[in-house]
């Protein structure tokens, strides 16, 4: 048997297992493991023994990383933001800025999403934090359920989008781009998805104006309040994301510093008020990043045992080298790598989807362009390779967006489905409906126009 | 006290002792970009402070302690990725089957991996393997990834019993 036709099997066992709910980590593991036996028994250079001895470090190697020291304190940083009450503050805030405005406070849950997505870099996160905050402000205030539901789940999913971001991190260390780079790159994409969300806010309610109800102005001294709120979580959060966009911090210290901020405001608000951090919310964050931690190493360490047997297997390199010989229209093949992961977004965790994807299309993106040195002028894309990395990195992170709140099983709409039980299904897909039609025009502009990801990049 | 009672109360400290290591980043981070900080602003007096040395050695060890710490706690919130798409629509006894192996499974993997620590910590004392920077001894800190390996076949063996602890909260 050839050692593709392993690959191929291998490949098959994994979606298979995934799909019978093994955690998605075990199910990459497994598949290394016994697919590299398997591998063993069909070709004579590969050694089962051998390979095994890997296991006496492996583990340890794939989370003792420095690089790798940023996913955890991201997460702590989102969770602290959630329990210190940072995303009520900017939320409230946002919505005292806006409130005047038909429809501005589904505008203002637009812009705290990503604010919030900034410092969670979780979709999932995003949706669930924002929607304990803004979902019973919206319905106090008696907009549409599916309005309501609908722009918490699309502003959900610019956690992953909005840098800095977890996703972003983990692509750049797959395909050994720049993380400082993918954050910059992902600055206009993320900024071009909040205006287009707040267009489809202004339109849907100026269409129909029964959406959202005209509110009451607040008093000054209620606005005053909101926005002196504002003011630390404004600078907070931008302290991290002009510092990691200027090339001030890298990705490690932004995210320590991050942190320091917020239990230092989270200890001043509890010093002089009932609010803020106490021993018990930071337990809860401590506990909530232990959870989310270790789900993304191990799905890292299983994703580096399950790269090693694909690489083993030469399925990667067969395709490139397929991909290589067919005359191919690399726009279309694009397109199709991008429906594909639109397709698996609308169910997979989007980190594992990068970490088993990205090493399939990769190769292929790269032969397709014209191979790893070719010039701008010569490449099919118009790129180098190094451009190439930035803009398919935030083109597939885009789609891998777009799947959560793809009909019918994005997991955003679950998500906030979780936290408003009594609406249905059919309502919230309908009130996301607008948002995904955006998203894909999105999707279009920067296909069609590279320099939205990659002209800060090239200037900063 | 009941066993279950002491492997939650067990996996739940073995956790925050990895937040508080995570903690201790922090502040070994504050303190190095407020001596970088410093340091930019002596310079323009002629003068110099350091960051704190070896920094990134440190990082790198403490977050291997704090990661692999956090792995039990995981396994006993049942916090790892799946896709639950398919198995929604499965009848009661497939989807009891399905959380049973994959406990299973997870008792081999937890094992194993404790094992096979167990002798990577021995070879690396040996080989005397040790940060670049800082010189720490590397197998130091291994013990600790063996223990979170440990508690954590315990947490998947409990569960192949009585599955893992829903419900809100982190």
């Amino acid at each position: 048997m050839d050692r593709e036709l392993v690959g191929i099997y291998g490949l098959a066992a994994l979606f298979i297992l995934i799909v019978l709910r093994i955690p998605v980590a075990l199910a990459m593991l497994l598949t290394g493991v016994v697919g590299t036996f398997v591998l063993s028994l069909v070709s004579p250079f590969i050694k089962f023994g051998p390979y095994l001895l890997q296991f006496k470090t492996a583990l340890w190697n794939s989370v003792a990383n420095y690089d790798l020291s940023v996913v955890p304190l991201f997460i702590l940083m989102g969770y602290l933001a959630a329990e210190t009450g940072l995303s009520r503050d900017l939320f409230r805030g946002l919505s005292a800025l806006t409130r005047k405005v038909r429809g501005g406070v589904a505008m203002a849950t637009i812009l705290a999403c990503a604010g919030f997505g900034a410092v969670s870099g979780s979709s999932i996160a995003t949706a669930s934090t924002m929607s304990r905050v803004a979902l019973p402000e919206l319905r106090k205030l008696h907009y549409n359920e599916g309005l309501s539901t609908g722009v918490l789940a699309a502003g959900g999913t610019l956690g992953i989008l909005i840098p800095p971001s977890v996703a972003l991190v983990i692509y750049a260390i797959v395909v050994e781009a720049s993380i400082i780079e993918m954050f910059q790159a992902a600055v206009i994409p993320g900024l071009l998805a909040v205006v287009f969300f707040l267009i489809v806010i202004r339109f849907k309610v100026s269409r129909n104006p029964e959406l959202a109800p005209a509110l009451a102005p607040m008093t000054d001294h209620d606005v005053r309040a909101a926005l002196v709120r504002l003011v630390p979580v404004g600078l907070i959060f931008g302290a991290i994301i002009v510092g990691l966009g200027m090339g001030l911090f890298t990705p490690t210290p932004a995210a320590a510093i991050g942190v320091f901020l917020i239990l230092v405001y989270g200890g001043f608000l509890r010093a002089v008020s009932a609010e803020g951090l106490t021993l018990a919310r930071l337990k809860n964050a401590l506990l909530a990043t232990a959870k989310t931690a270790s789900m993304i190493y191990f799905i890292l360490f299983a994703a580096d045992i399950l790269k090693g047997f694909f690489a083993r297997t030469n399925l990667p390199a067969a395709l490139s080298e397929w991909a290589a010989g067919a005359a191919l229209d690399p726009t279309m093949i694009l397109i199709v790598m991008l429906l594909i992961l639109i397709v698996l977004g609308c169910f997979m965790e989007s980190l594992s989807m990068i970490l088993v994807i990205v090493p399939f299309f990769w190769p292929v993106l790269v032969q397709l362009n014209g191979g790893d040195f070719v010039s701008a002028d010569n490449a099919a894309f118009g790129m180098t390779t190094h451009d190439l990395r930035i803009w398919f990195g935030i083109l597939a992170l885009v789609v891998v967006e777009l799947g959560l709140i793809t009909p019918p099983v994005g997991l955003n709409v679950f998500v906030i489905k979780s936290f408003s039980p009594s609406t249905s299904l059919g309502t919230i897909f309908k009130g996301v409906s607008s948002f995904f039609a955006i998203e894909l025009v999105r999707v279009g502009l920067i296909v069609f126009v590279p320099a939205l990801a990659l002209t800060l990049p090239r200037v900063l | 006290m009941p066993f279950i009672t002491l492997l939650r109360r067990a996996v739940h400290t073995w956790a925050l002792f990895g937040g508080v290591l995570l903690l201790g980043i922090v502040i070994v981070t504050a303190v190095n970009a407020a001596g970088f900080a410093a340091n930019m602003i002596a310079r323009a007096f002629g003068g110099h402070v350091s960051g704190v040395p070896g920094y990134e050695d440190a990082v790198t060890m403490l977050v291997g302690v704090a990661a692999l710490s956090m792995f039990p706690y995981c396994q006993w919130r049942g916090g790892h990725a799946a896709v639950d798409v398919v198995m929604q629509l499965a009848p009661g006894w497939a989807n009891r089957a399905v959380c049973t192996l994959t406990s299973i499974l997870m008792v081999v993997v937890a094992v194993v991996m404790a094992v096979m620590l167990t002798q990577g910590a021995i070879e690396m004392r040996q080989d005397s393997v040790e940060t670049p920077v800082l010189g720490w001894p590397v197998w130091v800190f291994v013990p600790t990834a063996v223990i979170s390996c440990t508690l954590w076949a315990f947490v998947a063996a409990v569960q192949v019993f009585v599955g893992p602890e829903t419900g809100d909260g982190p």
